[in-house]
């Protein structure tokens, strides 16, 4: 009901905008009011043959299944609002404008008082064949009519008593606000619909699932409760969602979401492109693919940036043919800021999902100090040391405490950093000893927006007496990396790698991201 | 207790941090009106030299070079040093993050 409502109400208000703009700017033109009500009754009786047209539309295409039918309106919904939010974005400031001239030039007398009628019906006929589209999109998600109609007149009186509160002067909420808030939910929404066309599509068999159930979050909120379905239908929420839908949800959220921002921050295209790509890159890296080798798949270098704030999300999976470390993933999300020109410290939170397990679950907090040792080229090579705590959130787990000495060489244009972790746990089943690791990274400096490298990763075993060559973890793979400004010290950082394991005891394979917000 | 493998990272730390030898060739870098001067620095190629970065703008600026692999703010009304080098010849393009648009400039390897 909500999403109905949500929908109407946005398109009322819309509808109701232009009528405002035409209405302010016609004041004291004779026959105004009878020429715009013409308008609005048009409209909607246009709006209204449109809604019967799809519907006996709808009738023939019963043919195909209910499900790939249902599928299909929902996808066409999600293109239109999409569509929709982006053309609002970039031509709503335009439309005002246009709207004022023409209510100008009618009042000037330069046009005739029915051109009003004319844009008038256009506008309420534009907005109301969307609101007839959208609402087949959320009957096809499985809305019954009952709650549709309430939600949809829920909408018309919102829409309208917002739009003439707004008009009178009542309300001075700032339009571009009030828009921003309903672009932003209508982005939610839509990617929610293409979720629920995935489902639709993987129960007609035309997709895979990936993952049948991805996580149950059916006892915390059921999808059945009140507030369940309310974020169901507002941002698509699903208590046992399968890896395609949140794959799609993902995507779509990036895709829609990115298009409407880049549109708002003209310029910003390309930046909406790439991250929308790179969360793509990242979600289906993290589906298809899982802890073995820590969680830190990442080649620190000893360098400090004063003031610079990052927002970091990196993760990887393994694969292999032993199911016992097969698709264990692994996740960390962080913010850390550069307090001094030596020292940059940052929180992670850490998520995981074991092999044969298919719940995800925070594991750990980590926190990290990374220090800058000496000035970059001053010495033979550059000197940093990373200091870490991880703290794990089951009192049964043990602690960590992480000290890697990082040393970094430039030899023209190559980079080479090598990082020598010691690991030691403590608290509750620690392993009490010290526990040597390495990671390496060969990078060549080219286009800081595409460069090519190579990393490996290894575990020795206990610092003083190494664990025999079988039981030593050894990785090693290409990667991808990147930095891409996207303003004055705004930068989206990513890395892609794949590793292959060298050792008996470790994954055959292992993929592995980094996705990086610098400002 | 196997000590050689405690030895082998003590001993590279300390053989990685020795002294600089002294007499390292000093260049200068001004930023004015959010400009380098000069846009275009010679500097000999296989010697480490110095570069004093001195910023008179009463706003900060930070010198950049993903060629060099450098980032270093240079405080307003301050100066910074930043070390280059050894480097082969060739042109590596450098510019000023806040400013991108002015600020830029090359250092020159010959």
């Amino acid at each position: 009901m909500l999403s109905a409502a949500l929908i109407v109400f946005r398109e009322v208000l819309e509808a109701a905008l232009i009528i405002g703009i035409v209405l302010t700017a016609t004041r004291g033109v004779a026959g105004r009011a009878r020429s715009i009500a013409l308008g609005i009754a048009a409209g909607i009786g246009g709006a209204c043959l449109v809604a019967y047209f799809a519907d006996t539309l709808a009738q023939a295409a019963q043919g195909v299944g209910p499900e790939l039918f249902n599928a299909g309106v929902l996808l066409v919904a999600v293109a239109m609002l999409a569509w929709h939010n982006l053309w609002m974005v970039q031509h709503g400031r335009a439309l005002a404008k246009e709207m004022n001239q023409v209510g100008q030039a009618v009042s000037t007398g330069n046009r005739p008082v029915q051109v009003l009628a004319v844009v008038v019906a256009l506008a309420v006929l534009r907005e109301g064949a969307e609101v007839v589209l959208f609402m087949y999109g959320i009957a096809a998600a499985g809305t019954d009519t009952g709650t549709l109609f309430m939600g949809g007149l829920l909408g018309i009186v919102t829409g309208v008593t917002v739009g003439g509160a707004l008009y009178i002067g009542l309300l001075r909420i700032p339009t571009r606000h009030l828009f921003a808030v309903t672009s932003g939910l209508l982005v939610l929404l839509a990617a929610g619909m293409a979720a629920q066309a995935s489902a639709f599509l993987i129960q007609a068999g035309l997709l895979p699932a990936i993952k049948p159930v991805l996580w149950d979050t059916s006892a915390v909120l059921s999808e059945k409760s009140l507030f369940g379905q309310m974020l169901h239908t507002l941002v698509g929420y699903v208590d046992r969602p399968t890896g395609m839908q949140l794959l799609v949800y993902l995507f779509a959220v990036a895709l829609i979401g990115g298009l409407t921002l880049a549109a708002r921050t003209p310029g910003r295209i390309r930046t909406a492109g790439v991250f929308a790509v790179a969360t793509l890159a990242v979600a289906l890296l993290t589906l298809f693919t899982a802890s073995p080798v820590h969680a830190g798949h990442k080649v620190y270098y000893p360098k400090v940036e004063q003031g610079e704030t990052e927002i970091e999300l990196r993760g990887h999976a393994n694969y292999d043919k032993d199911p016992a470390i097969d698709n264990a993933q692994s996740y960390k999300i962080g913010v850390g800021h550069g307090f001094t020109d030596f020292w940059f410290t940052e929180l992670y939170a850490e998520v995981k999902k074991d092999a044969g397990n298919s719940s995800y679950a925070t594991e750990a907090y980590e926190w990290e100090n990374l220090f800058q040792l000496t000035e970059p080229g001053k010495y033979w090579a550059d000197m940093g040391i990373n200091i870490e705590y991880s703290h794990a959130r089951k009192s049964t787990d043990p602690n960590e405490w992480e000290l890697i000495p990082i040393v970094q060489k430039q030899l023209g244009q190559q980079l080479i950093t090598l990082n020598v972790p010691f690991v030691r746990e403590t608290g509750n089943n620690a392993a009490k000893k010290w526990e040597l690791e390495y990671a390496w990274q060969y990078k060549w400096l080219g286009n800081p927006a595409l460069e090519f490298g190579f990393e490996g990763y290894g575990k020795l075993g206990d610092a003083t007496h190494w664990s025999p060559s079988s039981m030593q973890k050894h990785q090693l793979g290409p990667s991808l990396f990147g930095k891409i400004k996207t303003d004055v010290r705004h930068a989206w950082k990513y890395q892609l790698g794949i590793l292959f394991g060298l050792s008996a005891s470790t994954p055959e394979k292992t993929l592995y991201g980094r996705l990086e917000y610098e400002f | 207790m196997k000590p050689t493998y405690l030895m082998l990272p003590t001993a590279l730390m300390l053989a990685l941090t020795a002294p600089v030898p002294a007499g390292l060739a000093e260049y200068r870098l001004v930023i004015k009106n959010h400009r380098f001067n000069p846009a275009n620095l010679v500097i000999p190629a296989g010697q480490k030299i110095k570069l004093v970065i001195e910023n008179l703008d009463p706003t900060a600026e930070e010198f950049e070079s993903h060629q060099l692999n450098r980032e270093k703010i240079v405080p307003a009304n301050g100066k910074t040093s930043v070390f280059l080098g050894p480097l082969d010849p060739g042109t590596y393009p450098f510019f000023g993050e806040f400013n991108p648009k002015t600020a830029t400039g090359n250092i020159i390897v010959k």
